[in-house]
């Protein structure tokens, strides 16, 4: 049988029966790091099925993606060579590129498993960061649990793996571990089941499902504001829930979100929204893009370097969910406003309305509109005729 | 090591653009609305520039730029 993790309470209840042991361990002020891997084990084979077609792809991948980490950490101790970095990089980017395919592909529709694309980070994190020399020790054990840690991997938050192993590896007093860990992930826990399983669920089954087959200005208009608050429920919600377990578990994953509706412009809706995704683009994609693009010479000024660097990051940000055609509309279009706030931020126009009373507030509710637009493209409602 | 410190100041004054960075070397940058997320380019080029040391965006931790002391710090542990 398989559990979908997170989704109702009584798949949380199972989910949280696994915590058990951990907490008694965190109790005793012991290290929970093993616990938590064999609670992961258990918990990997309630989300995937045992012998499931599932479990297996999700073994496969995971044996070749280690073999690929653990050679190329060995290979850069070694000898530095920026053509194995490089092939490296894309035998990582292969099994995403291939399950993401599958949906013009129906004959391989069997191909996928959980996680796949939350996953895929902490792969391609772990190699970047081998390439830069900051991974000085790589235990095999600790790099499984990182890449498999089970209350993350169906949507994030994107951990790294440096913050991960510290706190992997820190045994925390019993009195810390029962005030900043465990009463705190319980709250959050709690605060995921009102976001998601509450006004999430409500806002579905009472609008969104509501809305009629025929599409008019008005019901667009609706739908719009409607999935916006659903989106933004459900997925702080079930951020909620990973970050929660994860305390519980003694690792504080980071954030997703930080009142991301009350951005006054897409450049802070970004540092507010989805909050691991875009750093980890931030420092991985975008940054180096731009750095490299104007030490090669390709780019003269800063400028035209940053906002191709935010067209390329938001459109593969857009790849990276899916295929789809509405998935990279959304990602063109995050793009394109980025690019404009850039732009705004550096207009007289800007520095005038910023000193006026008003600048909050108006601000406030323009982001709101651009960000309401961007969840309409992203929800697909307009595509399906 | 008074050189790192010189060349510390002039990167901030330069990617801050004001030099009331020299008065207060423990001033939040990041508060005071003196730098932002891109600011970590700047500051990386800016070392290529004057040290020749080539950095990665995710070699400096928010802490390590945000005050000027902190970054002298930061880039004498790098230069060791």
């Amino acid at each position: 049988m398989v559990f979908s993790q997170y989704t109702n309470i009584f798949s949380l209840i199972i989910f949280s029966s696994l915590l058990i042991p951990g907490i008694v361990a965190g109790f005793m002020g012991k290290r929970i790091k093993y616990l938590g891997m064999i609670a992961s084990v258990f918990a990997l084979c309630m989300i995937m099925g045992f012998h499931t077609l599932q479990m297996y792809q999700f073994l496969i991948f995971l044996a070749c993606e280690s073999i690929l980490i653990m050679g190329y950490y060995f290979f850069n101790k070694r000898a530095k060579s920026d053509f194995v970095y490089f092939w490296v990089l894309i035998l990582s980017f292969l099994p995403i590129i291939l399950i993401k395919s599958v949906i013009y592909l129906p004959r391989f529709n069997f191909l996928g498993f959980v996680g796949i694309s939350y996953v895929s980070f902490r792969v391609w994190q772990l190699i970047i960061e081998i390439h830069d020399n900051h991974i000085e020790k790589l235990p095999f054990l600790d790099m499984l649990y990182f890449i498999t840690f089970f209350p993350t991997i169906s949507s994030g938050p994107i951990d790294r793996y440096q913050r991960f192993t510290k706190d992997l590896n820190n045994a925390i007093p019993r009195n810390e571990y029962i005030n900043d860990y465990l009463f705190v992930g319980i709250k959050k826990i709690l605060l995921g089941v009102v976001y998601k399983l509450g006004i999430a669920a409500f806002i579905n089954l009472y609008v969104i499902e509501k809305m009629p087959h025929e599409k008019t200005f008005l019901s667009v208009v609706i739908y719009m504001y409607a999935y916006t608050f659903y989106l933004f429920f459900d997925f702080a919600g079930y951020s909620n829930f990973a970050v929660g377990t994860s305390y519980i578990l003694g690792i504080k994953a980071p954030e997703n979100f930080n009142k991301p509706f009350l951005a006054r412009n897409m450049k802070e809706f970004w540092d507010r929204w989805h909050i691991s995704l875009s750093k980890w683009f931030g420092d991985y994609l975008f940054s180096r893009f731009v750095l490299n693009t104007l030490r090669n010479g390709t780019f003269k000024s800063k400028k035209m370097a940053v906002r191709c660097g935010y067209l390329l990051t938001m459109t593969i940000m857009g790849l990276w969910h899916g295929f789809t055609l509405f998935y990279v509309a959304y990602g063109v279009y995050q793009g394109i406003m980025l690019v404009i706030t850039d732009f705004y931020l550096k207009s007289k126009v800007y520095r005038k309305f910023k000193k006026s009373g008003c600048y909050d507030i108006v601000s406030r509710i323009v982001c709101f509109q651009i960000v309401a637009i961007g969840m309409l493209i992203f929800s697909g409602y307009l595509f399906n005729v | 090591m008074e050189d790192l410190k010189n060349i510390a100041f002039d990167i901030m004054e330069e990617i801050c653009e004001t030099d009331e960075i020299r008065e207060d070397p423990d001033l939040d940058l990041m508060d005071a609305g003196l730098i932002d997320s891109l600011s970590t380019i700047n500051i990386i080029l800016l070392i290529e520039d004057k040290l020749g040391l080539k950095l990665q965006p995710t070699d400096f931790t928010k802490e390590d730029i945000s005050t000027v002391n902190n970054f002298i710090s930061f880039l004498e542990g790098k230069v060791k």
